[in-house]
């Protein structure tokens, strides 16, 4: 690195000159960061002032006693002897773009007239943030900032933040265009003192002191407390007792609520470790609790191989094998659990609407197709509707990737029992070209061929939404699980009559709750609640008659 | 009168045979308070007492708290020893301004010694309803200068008494009156003084530290002994007394079970378990696996409905699953 000036820092608003105290450090010594260099009197406060960097003292300029502006340079120092052209240990994306006349050797310790620079890195702006981009630049190289002025936004995933400039002063350098995402303490501007002007206009600095802060990483003051576990929270005595004792806890699994890890969990963590792998400071409390073998973490392999909770054994039961189909079933829910966070919402259908047109046209329909003109149709025709207009919910997610899928079409899926020995879900694809009629030939078609085996393995494919259906057998409101790669599932749950407030009269109309889970990943509340009204507004409004005659 | 030997000692006989023996002891010891003589007091404490020590030692007032109270500062001041006896602790609010502007503060301004003991009985669960049966340690805890004691057994109630008349402060000594007829201790009777300001490990535990005193301390030996049944260990420690409360007994419990649970019968909110749980919170953070945990009444006036004060007031599936959770959670 080259060499770097330390001046008479401003300690107070209206200070405009300061007197060293007494000098810390001799020509010669080897300064760390934070080290105290000299102390300073001013006519408000005495302060000693660290060193802003590693390195060694290479001139004292004013002597103790002196009283000098605000601004003089004070002392030079040098890099450590050792590694006079150290690299930065978080770099920026940008640097790629900048001269590559960083580390040249003899550069000045300053940009020209710059005095202390100082480097504005990504803060971080919650617990377990670990990267933040940069939204905008407020400010430009050039242009003079006071204390407290607003330099950039930051976006997280947790917040969006202006974040304030830390001195007075001038931008010599902005280090991380706007847009770009980067770890935290990386830095991403460089400020020079007040009337410093950048070494060439609108370009970065090419004489960034970069040895100024060591390194990239924000620099924390040596501390007996135990380090935090960044995306983990742990209690204090679990933290504490892995620190003095060297356990990883990403390697333990918690018995606590939730798969938390609990004293206990630390505790026998240590005793199992091998002998002579103990460090110097014991646990303190020993108290290996008699508990239950640790179940496996959840995710921790595939669902077929997580072993069954034992049951007690009774000569009476009777043990069969597990059909393919129930495997495969068993597999396809854990799996739509443990990827999707699923919630349940529902709404109340007043089918009286459908009844009109269903006693009307019934024996008609059947007929014309030999379809029995149920309610799930008039539901799967009005959802297909919605779909259109909800696209969230007729969409695909894939997380990692960092992608939706949005289908301009609906490929229905459709639930089918088979005779309570599994389950198989069809698709009626293009659901949403179909009219009323074609689409409850197309369900009961797609269902017979299900139960009768004559449908290929590619009818079970492409689905972008699945509705079952268990009003048939009367269930009240019911929560299915998601049927993947769906966001949601929709379930028809039983028709019934019951009394209804019609105006301010009571009537008997045949009444129903259609419910909804859905992936909290793709959407939210207010999308499935809407989504379900004009499910429900649909099946109450429309003239079906007109769909059927 | 209470003061009888017998085989056994409820807790209010305890409190009446450590009065009868103070009284036997030292002159300048005399009762106070409204229905203390000829009615022996509202709960028969200190029945017969009238006819051994005689109008001028056993004093029967008018319903006049504050001037009670008063009175029995300025005996204080000429060498007496008065002992007051508030009917219900509700009732001592109304003897609030000679307590904390009197008796508090008195020996901070002129040095002297105010030793002044005022008995109340306290607490819930009889069915007594919103104003026989509050909890008054956090008002006067808050005040500097007065000593509480709040016993939870006949042993601790007789020590603690004797050592609160012999105490050159103002003592507070609150009685659970739950448990006046309920407990027992049995004979012989210590009649030695128990040290204000020491705490009790009543069970020994290693999963859980229950903090409590007075009749939680009962209501957390059952819950120990129905957890120890799970294999949850728990350490129940009485403090006796709240104000001084022996703090390191506490701390030491808590950096050995690093899970601590508060139980008292008074309210939740600013209860003594928000000063407990501050106090662990800041002296055992670094041992601590679980939030501090409090056991309280809910926040509203003490009802007389037996299921409504059975709601605001802690029972036992609610203690027993609040400990369960912190020792297991």
């Amino acid at each position: 690195m080259s060499d770097v000036f330390v001046t008479m820092p401003k300690l107070g608003e209206t200070v405009t000159e300061g007197t060293i105290g007494s000098w810390l450090k001799n020509v010669g010594d080897e300064v760390a960061f934070d080290d105290p260099l000299f102390e300073v009197s001013t006519d408000k406060v005495d302060s000693e002032i660290p060193s802003p960097c590693d390195g060694v003292i290479l001139e004292i300029l004013v002597p103790a006693g002196e009283t000098v502006p605000i601004g003089t340079e004070l002392v030079r120092i040098g890099a450590p002897g050792s590694t006079p052209t150290e690299a930065p240990a978080a770099t920026p994306p940008a640097e790629a773009e900048e001269p590559d006349t960083e580390h040249q050797p003899g550069q000045p310790a300053m940009a020209e007239g710059a005095g202390i620079v100082h480097d504005i890195t990504m803060p971080k702006l919650g617990e377990t943030v670990t990267e933040g981009t940069v939204g905008s630049w407020l400010k430009n190289v050039g242009d003079e900032v006071a204390f407290d002025d607003p330099l950039f936004e930051v976006s997280t995933d947790k917040v969006d933040s202006e974040i304030p400039s830390p001195y007075d002063g001038v931008i010599l350098e902005i280090l991380v265009p706007a847009g770009e995402t980067v770890p935290i303490g990386t830095v991403v501007a460089r400020v020079g003192e007040p009337g410093a002007t950048p070494s060439s206009s609108g370009e970065v600095a090419p004489t960034a002191p970069r040895a100024a802060s060591g390194s990239g990483a924000p620099t924390t003051a040596p501390t007996a407390t135990p380090p935090a576990v960044p995306g983990k929270n742990y209690s204090p005595i679990v933290r504490r007792l892995a620190a003095e004792n060297g356990i990883d806890l990403a390697t333990l699994t918690g018995t606590g609520a939730g798969g938390r890890i609990r004293r206990e969990d630390v505790v026998a963590a240590i005793e199992q470790r091998p002998a002579g792998a103990a460090p110097a400071t014991p646990a303190t409390a020993a108290t290996p609790a008699a508990r239950p073998p640790a179940q496996p973490a959840a995710g921790m392999g595939p669902q077929t191989g997580v072993p069954a909770v034992p049951g007690v054994p009774d000569d009476r039961d009777r043990v069969e094998k597990l059909s393919r189909m129930r495997l495969a079933i068993a597999a396809g829910m854990v799996q739509s659990l443990q990827i999707a966070p699923q919630v349940w919402t529902s709404i109340e259908v007043d089918y009286e609407n459908v009844e009109i047109a269903r006693r009307k046209h019934k024996d008609a329909f059947r007929a014309a197709t030999g379809a029995s003109l149920s309610y799930l149709t008039f539901v799967a025709r009005a959802t297909c509707e919605a779909l259109l207009k909800f696209p969230a919910v007729n969409s695909s997610i894939d997380v990692p990737n960092q992608t939706q899928t949005f289908h301009p079409y609906v490929n229905l899926g459709i639930a089918v029992d088979l005779d309570e020995k599994g389950l198989l879900v069809p698709v009626v694809r293009d659901a949403d070209q179909l009219n009323l009629k074609g689409l409850g030939i197309r369900i009961k078609g797609q269902a017979d061929k299900t139960r009768t085996g004559k449908l290929g393995p590619d009818e079970f494919k492409g689905s972008t939404f699945t509705i079952t259906n268990v009003g048939p057998f009367q269930s009240y409101a019911s929560a299915p699980i998601i049927n993947q790669p769906n966001v949601a599932i929709m379930c028809t749950d039983g028709v019934a009559r019951k009394p209804v407030a019609v105006g301010d009269t009571i009537a008997i109309h045949s009444v129903g709750i259609v419910g909804l889970v859905y992936d909290h990943r793709a959407f939210d509340g207010a999308t499935a609640s809407r989504f379900l009204l004009e499910v429900r507004d649909i099946i109450q409004t429309r003239d079906w008659s007109a769909d059927l005659g | 009168m209470q003061t009888e030997a017998k085989d056994t000692y409820t807790y209010l006989d305890a409190v009446a045979v450590a009065l009868d023996s103070e009284m036997e002891r030292d002159e300048n010891v005399f009762l106070i308070g409204e229905d203390v003589g000829q009615f022996g007091g509202a709960f028969k404490v200190t029945s017969g007492f009238l006819d051994k020590y005689g109008p001028r030692r056993v004093v029967d007032t008018p319903i006049a708290e504050t001037g009670v109270t008063g009175l029995a500062a300025g005996a204080a001041l000429v060498g007496l020893r008065p002992v007051v006896e508030f009917q219900f602790a509700d009732f001592i609010s109304c003897a609030f301004d000679p307590i904390v502007n009197v008796l508090s503060r008195h020996h901070w301004r002129t040095g002297d010694p105010m030793p002044v003991t005022m008995r109340a009985p306290f607490g819930s669960r009889l069915r007594a309803g919103p104003t026989h049966s509050q909890s008054v340690e956090s008002y006067f805890a808050h005040v500097p200068g007065i000593k509480i004691v709040m016993p939870g057994t006949a042993a601790d109630a007789a020590g603690l008494l004797i050592a609160s008349i012999r105490d050159n402060n103002p003592v507070l000594f609150l009685e659970n009156k739950y448990l006046y007829r309920r407990l027992t201790t049995p004979a012989p009777l210590s009649l030695e003084p128990i040290e204000i300001g020491r705490a009790h490990v009543v069970t020994e535990g290693t999963d859980v530290t229950v903090v409590t005193y007075s009749a939680g301390v009962h209501q957390a030996v059952d819950a120990a002994e129905q957890l120890a049944g799970d294999g949850i260990s728990v350490e129940v420690i009485d403090l006796r007394t709240v104000v001084p409360m022996d703090a390191e007994t506490v701390f030491a419990s808590v950096r050995k079970t690093s899970r601590a649970v508060v139980l008292h019968e008074a309210a939740e909110h600013l209860g003594m378990g928000a000063e407990i749980a501050a106090q662990i919170q800041r002296e055992a953070f670094w041992h601590l696996d679980q939030p501090v945990e409090r056991i309280a009444a809910r926040n509203t006036p003490v009802p007389t409905s037996p299921p409504l004060e059975d709601a605001v007031v802690p029972q036992p599936a609610e203690i027993v699953e609040t400990i369960r959770k912190v020792a297991t959670a």
